[in-house]
């Protein structure tokens, strides 16, 4: 059920009978704000209701963040939690996906290949010392270190130097025009600033930052306990004081806690819901998460070199099928870009999937493999919420109708992320999760150079578009490229593009604001929740 | 060899006086049979996607299907192959182990009693099944690794119900005799000893076959025992809780065979007690 924070305030009005002196009361402090200019975020700030600030929201997530270290990050889990603590230049809206400012407040292409960004000014970091142009520039260049091995880094190698003008402007100048920038920095997914100098050793595990939390207490996966950041610059939130986030990989324990009131807030599978749907103490939400679920195939696999034995396989899975039977139906089929990142992606019903297991038995023959292969997948384990293994296992079901026998190794999360970064695998699958701009995920995985393309992906149309994309200022000029590519991949089948989930997140009635899946995954939505108790 | 008619009507005897063990044999023996024959009694292929997910018991699928779509019955019956695997097999390798060692210990006595002892005493320490947790955890998921965990946390049972009989048996005129006529320790031990203790060392056997068959469920319930695509009842068990309002089944039916199984071995070694155990007969 959706409840936006009107309706909540109206229901909450009703329940409690709020007197007159509570109502006058709330009037005068929101005069107040607006006569101080003290005002919620404006992007993120929940309409203006009776919002109580305070509390402890005990909030379950489904993996350890494995490591602070904010300028080299693997994994989805680190980037939800590091966000509560670090922040970068700019961010994404949760409820809009807009670019918009964040720690700087404005940036400026001085010319196509030199960025300039103005700061914000009294913004300090979690131990007190003011945030500089210093401290950004000492970030960046860290983030973009080959020493620091960020995964991520090569989206910013447009960035030749990066300098401190003065105490409130870093000037960026580039070795070639990257209209993209702005937004590559608000994916926050590669990095958040920390004081300059600081022991990367250290912010691993002891992380300062600016964000609106700052960590307490990390016991590896376990919990993570954040507090309130009281020199927060963006004023009237958090509105919550302390979030104690535990580590719950099993569903079923997170469903018993939620249950129990133990556990305020957290994701639950689709079959998970159904089977909350009768908890009269809890509410739900849902909608399309932009983290999209893919079979990689490797080069070093000869087989998959054959466009003929990719296509095969694409032609012979139904994802119909798969969406149901690991996800409970709860998910949607998706092309190169997820359809809803703006008006990137293609229209699920429009992409051009159809299941021909003749067709793909003439491809095979004609590949030289009439009698299919053995191949090894590998996956996370059967149970683990990313629901890779019911995908593959169903995946398989349908390849032995080609003759294609897949064996599953199962991994624990670190063994897997480490293959998967590692690119050390025959077929592997995994997701991938939004990013700043479609091309953050279109140029790793299509581009020949793209830092994610194990299979060594290359067609010169896409390789042209890609790279045309990159330094185009134009928004719908980049649109157009954008459905080339995808057009283009979907024909030649580099990675076998599966589903988006439709993610269900269950919370008690008492957790208000947060109405909406945030289409890039991250919680950024809980610095404007509050607790009703 | 054919029991002699005196003999079969003692063990008709023993039976109607043991109903518990003949009922715990029996489910023993079924399981074993159905275990050997799982390709032949498994109506699906375990890991074949046939139906509809989370579909109820039917005609068809007379306990329904999983949360793939995989035929409950099937998964159940190479589950058991899996369960008498594991728990044969490592009980297998802990009697090696574990009787091996508690000869040694009784049989010399001493420094190489007390050194053998209190590293088993060590490992008692240590609930069995965190143990075999932790050493699980270490060696990774497989099947392999969850028989060598099993035999390492089953070894002291087995070499203490081993040492104590022994003890008392090298004191005897028969090893004593064994001695005189010139025969070595090995003799002495493999040959004149064992056999004389071997009744409450089988009786143990039997009862940790049941408890290895616990200690794989539970092992595979947390993640950490065999791998699919081998199935397994703790492994069926761990993955069906989460499907606990929407398909029940899924975790009651191998809930029921792992209690069944257990209870069967544990009765069949009662019985096995009863009968091999003289001071208990007529009990």
């Amino acid at each position: 059920m959706r409840e936006n924070g009107h309706e909540a305030g109206k229901r909450q009005g009703r329940r409690r009978g709020l007197t007159r002196r509570q109502l006058l009361k709330a009037a005068g402090a929101a005069g107040l704000m607006n006569l101080t200019g003290m005002r919620a975020a404006s992007a993120l700030a929940a309409p203006a209701v009776l919002i109580k600030r305070g509390g402890t929201l005990n909030w379950a997530e489904v993996n350890d963040p494995i490591s602070f270290d904010p300028h080299n990050r693997v994994n989805a889990s680190a980037t939800v939690m590091q966000r509560m603590v670090y922040q970068c230049f700019t961010r994404q809206n949760p409820r809009t996906m807009a670019v918009e400012p964040a720690l700087a407040t404005k940036w400026e292409y001085t010319k196509p290949t030199e960025l300039v960004w103005t700061l914000r000014q009294g913004v300090t970091f979690h131990n007190g010392r003011p945030f500089t142009a210093e401290d950004a520039k000492w970030n960046v260049d860290r983030a973009l270190d080959p020493r620091t091995g960020s995964p991520f880094a090569v989206w910013y190698e447009a960035v030749e130097k990066t300098e401190v003008v003065n105490r409130n402007v870093v000037k960026m100048t580039l070795k070639r025009p990257d209209p993209l920038l702005p937004g590559k920095f608000g994916a926050m997914r590669v990095l958040g600033f920390a004081p300059g100098g600081s022991d990367p050793r250290s912010l691993a595990s002891n992380p300062i930052g600016t964000g609106p939390y700052r960590l307490v207490e990390w016991a590896p996966n376990d919990h993570v306990t954040f507090t309130r950041n009281e020199r927060y610059w963006e004023r009237g939130v958090p509105y919550i004081d302390t979030l104690n986030v535990k580590f719950i990989t099993q569903e079923d324990p997170r469903i018993a806690g939620l249950r129990a009131g133990a556990i305020d807030f957290s994701i639950v599978s689709a079959d998970g819901a159904r089977r909350l749907a009768g908890s009269p103490n809890l509410k739900f939400i849902k909608g399309v998460h932009g983290v999209f679920t893919v079979i990689k195939f490797h080069q070093r696999f000869p087989p998959f070199r054959d466009r003929r034995v990719r296509q095969a396989m694409n032609l012979s899975i139904d994802r119909k099928e798969i969406i149901e039977k690991a996800l409970g139906g709860s998910g949607v089929i998706i092309g190169p870009i997820v359809y809803g990142w703006e008006d990137y992606g293609i229209a699920p019903e429009q992409l051009p999937y159809k299941v021909d297991v003749d067709q793909a038995k003439k491809l095979m023959a004609e590949a030289g493999y009439p009698g299919g292969f053995e191949v090894t997948v590998v996956s996370l384990p059967e149970g683990h919420p990313a629901a890779f293994y019911p995908t593959v296992a169903t995946a398989a079901e349908h390849w032995k109708r080609i003759g294609i026998t897949v064996r599953i190794q199962q991994l624990e999360l670190g063994a897997w992320l480490q293959r998967n970064n590692t690119l050390d695998y025959d077929m592997l699958v995994g997701n991938r999760g939004f990013r700043g701009d479609p091309i953050d995920v279109l140029q790793p995985h299509y581009h020949p150079k793209g830092s994610d393309n194990p299979l060594g992906y290359s067609n010169s149309q896409v390789q042209r578009w890609i790279e045309q994309a990159a330094v185009e200022p134009d928004r719908l000029k980049r649109r157009d490229l954008y459905l080339k590519i995808q057009l283009k991949v979907l024909e030649d089948v580099p990675w076998l593009l599966l589903w988006a989930p439709i993610e269900n997140y269950a919370m008690q009635r008492s957790v208000m604001g947060y109405d909406q899946v945030p289409f890039d995954s991250f919680k950024d939505l809980i610095w404007t929740t509050w607790l009703d108790r | 060899m054919k029991p002699t008619p005196s003999r079969a009507a003692g063990l008709g005897r023993l039976a109607r006086r043991n109903l518990v063990g003949v009922c715990g044999i029996a489910v023993v023996v079924a399981l074993i049979t159905i275990a050997v024959f799982a390709q032949r009694l498994s109506p699906f292929d375990p890991n074949a996607q046939v139906g509809r997910r989370l579909s109820p018991p039917d005609s068809q699928h007379v306990l329904g299907l999983d949360q793939l779509g995989r035929d409950v019955l099937s998964r159940l019956i190479f589950g058991a192959r899996v369960a008498l695997l594991v728990s044969m097999v490592s009980i297998g390798l802990s009697l090696l182990a574990g009787v091996g060692l508690g000869l040694a210990a009784g049989y010399y006595g001493g420094v190489a009693d007390n050194l053998i002892m209190r590293v088993m005493d060590l490992m008692f320490t240590l609930p069995s099944f965190v143990l075999a947790v932790a050493l699980a955890g270490l060696l990774g998921p497989s099947l392999t690794n969850v028989i060598i965990a099993i035999a390492l946390v089953t070894t002291p049972t087995i070499a203490r119900i081993t040492r104590a009989p022994v003890l008392a048996a090298r004191e005897t005129e028969y090893v004593a005799s064994a001695r005189a006529a010139g025969a070595g320790d090995a003799r002495i031990m493999l040959r004149h000893v064992l056999p004389n203790i071997v009744a409450p060392i089988i009786v143990q056997a039997t009862v940790s076959v049941a408890d290895a068959i616990l200690i794989e469920a539970g092992l595979s319930f947390l993640g950490l025992g065999v791998q699919s695509p081998l199935t397994s009842w703790g492994n069926m068990l761990g993955t069906g809780r989460n499907f606990m309002e929407l398909a029940n089944g899924l975790s009651i039916f191998p809930g029921a065979a792992i209690m069944l199984a257990v209870l069967g071995f544990n009765f069949a070694g009662d019985g096995l007690r009863d009968v091999l155990d003289p001071r208990l007969r007529g009990v």
